[in-house]
């Protein structure tokens, strides 16, 4: 079969399957996209709630108006500067996963994404 | 063969192609949202409480059910709270330090039988544990002053420490504290004991699995999926605060782990911490950490603070009669896990 006689065979059901099948393809890739995380984030809670919301492969430098200074760089994340008394958020230091708390502000920054989410909790 | 058998091996080669990538396409598709749907059970609440974070887990059919389950548990966490707390003076714990060595104090059902439970451990254990261990925790600062207690402070108070000088009326419902200067300080079992609460408050809404974490006071109830147990990492004693040396697998079990860097200071390059020898008023230094696993949340917690104080020699023999499963890391980084815990722990995994 010569290509000429490949472009004379198509029929109008091929089209109609191609589209189909590209139609399939195209919606099977949207939802993968929405149901399985894009990576790991820095999640921002106050008080129980979610706040703000960081990806943590992105590097930057944060203010919040909370009176805390986040720094993300290199996938981790660290308390930069903090306005509380005890400052034991800033000795912590960097991050890869699990959470940073700040109990007197009641800040929890955590990592979220599938690495940590293996894990139930953690005991010590 | 049957027609269609005959169709699909005559029909052109394009169709075939085409037809096998719908096949795989709609699989693929079908694989996916089955996970998803599994996925969508677990639901994760934290809180602020009893002085830290608890975070309860749940395996539930909806988000209004998980929502609904989890804070009356962080109801619950708060009421207890405001029982079991010795620094606030209204509680039913602060108002039983208020009148040490005077009279017998009224107190709920909740706090009797904490405190029963905490006398028994007193007794199992020799004095490891000795939950009026308050004026000799109340010496210690290990956030603002850092600088250990003089020693004419320490011979002053040392003689109040003694478990035994608890009165329990459980007829009564009434609790006295024999010595005046007595501070009953529940920390080493409350958490453990909330856990142990929490659960039953959850099976009873119908709840048939989940984690209820307050700290590093663990509960897990169920599974978390089909024959999946609960993953329940364990700190690294002298790693960065995310690092985890081990994992348990648990179902139906209570963790708590006792570590030095929970609360410290260095003084003259000796490390003085939070877990204090009830018997001396200083901190025991055999340990970096101890993990003790068992059905109940009050044991795990009283029991890793007291195998802790016991040292070396002491806590191990104890941990031996007593038939506990327990996972040790020593001063030297060398670490320990009683066989019947083998089965349950992997070392250290790096996500």
């Amino acid at each position: 079969m010569n290509q000429n006689e490949i472009i004379k065979s198509i029929t109008f059901f091929d089209i109609a399957l191609f589209i189909a099948l590209l139609a399939v393809n195209l919606l099977a890739l949207v939802y993968v996209t929405f149901s399985y995380p894009a990576g790991e984030k820095v999640v921002v809670e106050i008080n129980n709630k979610l706040l703000y919301s960081y990806t943590l492969s992105v590097d930057r430098v944060v203010e919040l108006k909370e009176g805390i200074t986040l720094e993300i760089k290199d996938d981790k994340v660290r308390v930069l500067w903090s306005d509380c008394p005890n400052k034991l958020c800033m000795k912590q230091g960097w991050i890869t996963k699990g959470a940073i708390i700040c109990l007197p502000k009641r800040i929890v920054i955590k990592i979220t994404g599938s690495a940590t989410d293996k894990l139930d909790g953690t005991t010590g | 063969m049957s027609d269609i058998l005959k169709y699909i091996v005559f029909m052109p080669k394009r169709y075939v192609v085409l037809a096998l990538s719908i096949v795989i396409t709609a699989l693929m598709v079908f694989v996916g949202w089955m996970s998803a749907a599994g996925k969508g059970d677990i639901y994760r609440k934290s809180t602020f409480v009893m002085d830290t974070v608890a975070t309860i887990t749940v395996v539930a059919d909806s988000e209004g059910q998980a929502e609904g389950v989890i804070d009356a548990s962080f109801k619950a966490l708060g009421e207890m709270e405001q029982m079991f707390s010795m620094f606030k003076v209204d509680s039913e714990i602060g108002v039983l330090n208020e009148n040490a060595g005077g009279n017998s104090v009224r107190v709920s059902r909740d706090t009797l039988e904490l405190l029963k439970e905490s006398v028994e451990i007193g007794r199992l254990t020799g004095g490891a544990f000795d939950v009026t261990v308050g004026p000799i925790t109340r010496l210690w600062d290990f956030t603002e002053k850092k600088k250990k207690p003089s020693k004419e402070k320490m011979a002053e108070y040392l003689p109040l420490v003694d478990y035994r000088n608890i009165v329990l009326d459980e007829v009564a419902g009434t609790v006295l504290l024999k010595k005046m200067g007595m501070v009953v300080d529940l920390g080493g079992v409350a958490k453990g004991y909330a856990a142990d609460k929490v659960v039953e408050i959850l099976k009873k809404q119908g709840i048939k699995a989940g984690v209820v974490a307050i700290a590093g006071d663990i509960k897990v109830f169920g599974f978390k999926d089909i024959n999946q147990p609960w993953k329940i990492g364990i700190r690294a004693p002298r790693g960065e605060s995310d690092e985890i040396i081990g994992v348990l697998n648990l179902v139906d079990q209570a963790v708590s782990t006792s570590g030095d860097y929970e609360r410290f200071f260095i003084e003259n390059g000796e490390r003085f911490h939070h877990l204090i020898n009830p018997a001396t008023g200083y901190p025991v230094n055999d340990f970096q950490s101890v993990t003790i696993v068992n059905e109940k949340g009050i044991n795990t917690d009283a029991l890793s603070t007291a195998v802790f104080v016991m040292g070396k020699k002491r806590g191990l023999q104890f941990i031996k009669d007593v038939g506990l499963r327990a996972f040790i890391v020593f001063n030297d980084g060398n670490t320990y896990i009683t066989d019947n815990l083998k089965q349950y722990f992997e070392p250290k995994r790096n996500n």
